[in-house]
């Protein structure tokens, strides 16, 4: 009951957006007025529950890229290189990169 | 769908290398744990969705055997006491137009009211019952009718809002009301980590909070809940990925003996919430002791509406009567095993009905319902996610 799908508004016009589920285009409820069309967002039951934080994907890939660096370095990995391999690593999944399914 | 939206998922769905990783650093987790001396580390999720992700994806089969995934109180429909059910049917019968989410379409109610013990049996002898997405659609049909018409308000904290929003603004049409059901998941939570130790059994070691009722409430209510019990909590995301990095990163907290909550799932989720929707929130509704199905009363759980919406309230336009406490009896089958599952304190495999008398197409108990409920993803995905669950539960193996 608490699905979320994510949705990118495509208009707002007061209290209601049209959000398009990738092909679908239905009429929600907003509740933030920071939302903007163009925002790719959260939809629960027919309300926008939050926006996606594009920098915030990055951070939290940075959380990981972190317990990755510890985990290198009690293999013994010289720390510059296991530096240079977690943000490698990192760069190359945001830029989507990777999909080996 | 769009670029940005492909990108999300190819970094938290379809990505084995990062899952591969995340695994790796897992075992090392578990194997510094291990020479500290644990053997067991319970983690407990609130959200049937978690649920959803693990079973799904087979996240328990990646995991050592020291580390335990549970099902919490995740899916408001698996909790929804039966004689709203009822009542509902009944009202639907005396010719009141009903609104439902597919998901509670087919509750059963323990008592049958007429000859239907569920709305779709109901609907099936004619009773004008309508399965809607949200509210809005609700507001929306309504527009064009006549007479009065229900919505059965079922949810947790990620659906309130989609309630209030509607009734501060003035958006619904008259003769359309609420029955509000609705519950809290923190107090649910506080709940069932006290059952676990109450009956004796392994305590939680760590919680995996739910991503988008923490959307609406943030992840303060999160860290009491931590520091009440002393473990550690990370709201997390429901691709694969972001679940197997929450672990991680619980583990990790396990290890440097951290209390409090993390937010894994920053992409959308803050400390705070959205304020805003929280606002119409609790313009709308207060916080009341409330009816878990199967359990009992459990204190400020609930929300019901300010008297100033008594004219949206289905409970006084119909003289809905709700379960109280003087009057509450155990409102699952005798030999349901939902409260405990919901619970965490059993898994589905434990009840001797699961997938006999109770499969998702004939529903005995509450769980089995929604796609969110704990025995009805087991039944669909194969037990947990470990087979050999099942095999056992059907007297095949060990
Ligand atoms: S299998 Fe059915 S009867 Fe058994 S606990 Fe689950 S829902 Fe209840």
């Amino acid at each position: 009951m608490c699905w979320g799908v994510p949705a990118k508004v495509l208009e707002i016009s007061g209290m209601m957006a049209k959000v398009d589920f990738g092909g679908s285009i239905k009429d929600v409820l907003v509740f933030n007025e920071e939302i903007k069309p163009g925002d790719l967002v959260i939809v629960h039951a027919g309300a926008i529950i939050g926006k996606i934080d594009e920098k915030e994907v990055e951070n939290t890939l940075k959380v990981y890229g972190d317990l990755m660096l510890d985990s290198l370095l009690e293999d013994g990995v010289d720390k510059e290189e296991a530096k240079k391999a977690v943000d490698e690593w990192i760069k190359r999944l945001t830029s989507g990169g990777i999909d080996d399914g | 769908m769009s670029d940005s939206l492909d990108r999300l998922i190819n970094i938290f769905r379809n990505n084995a290398e990062l899952a591969i990783r995340v695994k790796h650093l897992i075992y090392k987790y578990v194997d510094k744990l291990r020479r500290e001396g644990y053997s067991k580390i319970k983690i407990m999720n609130f959200c049937g969705t978690h649920e959803w992700t693990t079973v799904h994806y087979g996240i328990r089969s990646l995991l050592p055997d020291e580390v335990e995934l549970v099902a919490g109180p995740g899916c408001p429909v698996c909790i929804t006491p039966s004689k709203y059910i009822e009542e509902v049917i009944r009202l639907a019968f005396e010719g009141v137009k009903v609104y439902v989410f597919g998901d509670a379409y087919k509750l059963p109610s323990v008592h049958k009211v007429g000859r239907a013990s569920c709305l779709a049996d109901a609907k099936s002898m004619g009773a004008d019952i309508e399965v809607v997405y949200s509210f809005l659609d609700a507001i929306e049909d309504f527009k064009v009718k006549k007479g009065e018409a229900l919505f059965v308000g079922i949810g947790f904290e990620t659906t309130a809002p989609s309630y209030a929003m509607p009734i501060y603004t003035g958006l619904v049409p008259d003769g359309l009301y609420l029955l509000s059901i609705l519950r809290l998941t923190p107090p649910a939570a506080d709940y069932a980590l006290s059952a676990a130790i109450e009956k004796g059994l392994e305590p939680v070691s760590a919680i995996v909070a739910p991503g988008h009722v923490s959307t609406i409430i943030g992840a303060e209510p999160w860290d009491r809940v931590s520091r009440k019990f002393g473990i550690p909590t990370v709201v997390s995301g429901f691709e694969p990925a972001d679940l197997l990095i929450s672990v991680a990163m619980l583990l990790k907290m396990i290890y440097e003996k951290r209390i409090g909550v993390e937010i894994e799932y920053r992409r959308i989720v803050n400390y705070n919430g959205n304020t805003e929707a929280l606002k119409y929130m609790y313009n709308v509704f207060l916080k009341d002791e409330a009816a878990w199905r199967g359990i009992g009363f459990i204190p400020n759980s609930g929300l019901r509406l300010k008297e100033e919406y008594n004219r949206y309230d289905a409970v006084g336009r119909f003289g809905v009567e709700e379960p109280t406490k003087e009057t509450w009896v155990d409102d699952l089958h005798p030999q349901c095993k939902c409260a405990e599952v919901v619970l965490g304190l059993k898994k589905p495999t434990d009840c001797l009905l699961f997938m006999k008398a109770c499969t998702p197409e004939r529903p005995m108990g509450p769980c089995m319902v929604s796609l969110e409920g704990t025995c009805s993803v087991w039944a669909r995905f194969g037990g947990g996610g470990r087979a050999d669950e099942i095999a056992k539960s059907l007297g095949l193996g060990e």
